[in-house]
């Protein structure tokens, strides 16, 4: 199993490539992805994922307005601070490469909420 | 590529289209192995290997036929060759330590075309010298060697032309036999559909052709094993040909890919982006970057790739892979 297909199975990096892909496929939010395949450094991935959760909280509470009875998704903490974590041990770009490879996949059914 | 048409063009005068004796070819890595599996040798060649002049017109030209012409056209002159002296090719070759003759000396020797290998072209071995023009000298192969050389060119090479006819590029390719059997490997020829074949580069279209081979090596197993393509590129100038590159393309990854049902699945995804390459835009894009991908499966080619394809979702212009499918193909990029 290559190093990428190991990335992209974490639990952590499923979650916000999830988010990334309702981000993309529902939000329309194409800035974050565009600064996620730009990153090269660790501070700037982190800039990057700073800007991507509060794009995605801002059309999350735009849904849950629009459905009340819904709730959007979000990754929690622990999955942020385990995505962090991964890119200091694997590096930023391989780590950019498996959130994005998340939002390349079909959407399981009902993904706007959780 | 030279090699490989002999193995073939040696298997295939041997059985002819009679098929009386059943013929594998399998690679030993220093030398083909030519061995008669079934039946037996006949003591001459089969005619029909020269009946049909336009597999032969469509290779070599037609070559006119004139009373004051140093050389017979290329049919005419193998077909006399073979049927001279089909038992001494036979013995010549039945010996393992028999290599042929490649040269300058061409005394017995018959030249060595660009169509059959691009290394033969002139102008292309020697080094340039000064200021005075030279267009480079011929390559003489013995002429044993030559008949079975051009008789597995033409019925098994492939010739793919892509573009205008000044801009254009020609591939030839041929998959290297790692253990074939050669009426298999006949069928496999007819049944393999080169129709749409992307043209978007030498590169792209023999990609392209290895992923249409690959699944349809999921079918032949284990009659048919292939280790790589060997192809050899010819730039179109609008004068002739010029030689641009050759070489083998590995097997390796489609073959890996081939194993399990998401991973066919994935080889036919990529078809069908090839195939609907000649489309501008995006999807040249991603079919340019599939092929830098299946050429040298990095994270920087993957990445491209996921990039430009993520933008073609975004479009509506293609649709989101299955988990299981992106997941066999992320098995298989290479990390630094």
């Amino acid at each position: 199993m290559s190093k990428l297909h190991e990335l992209f199975s974490n639990p952590a990096i499923e979650s916000f490539g999830k988010a990334l892909r309702i981000a993309v496929g529902i939000n329309e939010d194409y800035a974050s992805l565009v600064e996620l395949d730009y990153v090269e450094k660790e501070e700037e991935f982190v800039i990057a994922l700073k800007k991507f959760l509060r794009r995605l909280d801002a059309g999350g509470r735009r849904y849950e307005r629009e459905h009340p009875s819904k709730f959007a998704f979000k990754p929690n903490e622990k999955d942020l601070d385990e995505v962090i974590k991964l890119a200091q041990e694997y590096g930023v770009r391989i780590v950019c490469a498996a959130l994005m490879s998340h939002a390349l996949v079909r959407s399981e059914k009902g993904e706007k909420t959780e | 590529m030279f090699d490989v048409f002999r193995a073939y063009g040696l298997a295939f005068s041997i059985t002819g289209f009679r098929g009386e004796a059943e013929v594998e070819i399998i690679d030993k890595h220093y030398a083909y192995y030519v061995d008669i599996v079934n039946g037996s040798v006949s003591d001459r060649p089969d005619a029909e290997l020269f009946a049909d002049i336009s597999m032969w017109e469509g290779v070599f030209g037609k070559g006119k036929l004139r009373k004051d012409a140093k050389k017979k056209p290329t049919k005419i002159a193998c077909e006399e060759i073979l049927n001279r002296e089909y038992k001494k090719i036979l013995d010549l070759h039945s010996h393992e330590d028999y290599v042929p003759e490649i040269g300058n000396d061409h005394k017995d020797c018959e030249t060595l075309y660009q169509t059959i290998d691009v290394s033969a072209s002139k102008g292309f071995r020697e080094e340039k010298m000064g200021s005075t023009y030279h267009e480079g000298s011929q390559l003489y192969v013995d002429r044993y060697s030559w008949v079975i050389v051009c008789i597995g060119r033409v019925f098994f090479g492939t010739r793919i032309a892509r573009g205008g006819r000044k801009k254009g590029y020609v591939l030839t390719v041929i998959p290297n036999p790692e253990k074939v059997l050669l009426h298999e490997q006949r069928q496999f020829q007819k049944d393999l559909d080169l129709k749409y074949l992307c043209g978007l580069s030498p590169n792209a279209t023999l990609v392209h052709y290895a992923v249409k081979l690959s699944l349809l090596l999921t079918k032949k197993r284990p009659t048919i094993e292939y280790s790589n393509i060997v192809f050899n590129v010819l730039q179109k100038t609008g004068q002739k040909p010029k030689p641009s590159g050759g070489g083998k393309y590995s097997l390796d990854l489609l073959e890996k890919l081939s194993m399990s049902r998401s991973g066919i699945e994935v080889l036919e995804e990529f078809d069908k982006e090839f195939a609907l390459s000649y489309v501008k835009g995006i999807r040249q894009d991603v079919a340019s970057a599939l092929t830098d991908f299946l050429l040298r499966p990095t994270l920087e080619n993957f990445r491209t790739f996921e990039s430009l394809y993520i933008r073609g979702q975004i479009d509506k212009k293609f649709y989101p892979w299955e988990k299981e499918q992106l997941e066999e193909i992320l098995n298989h990029v290479e990390v630094a």
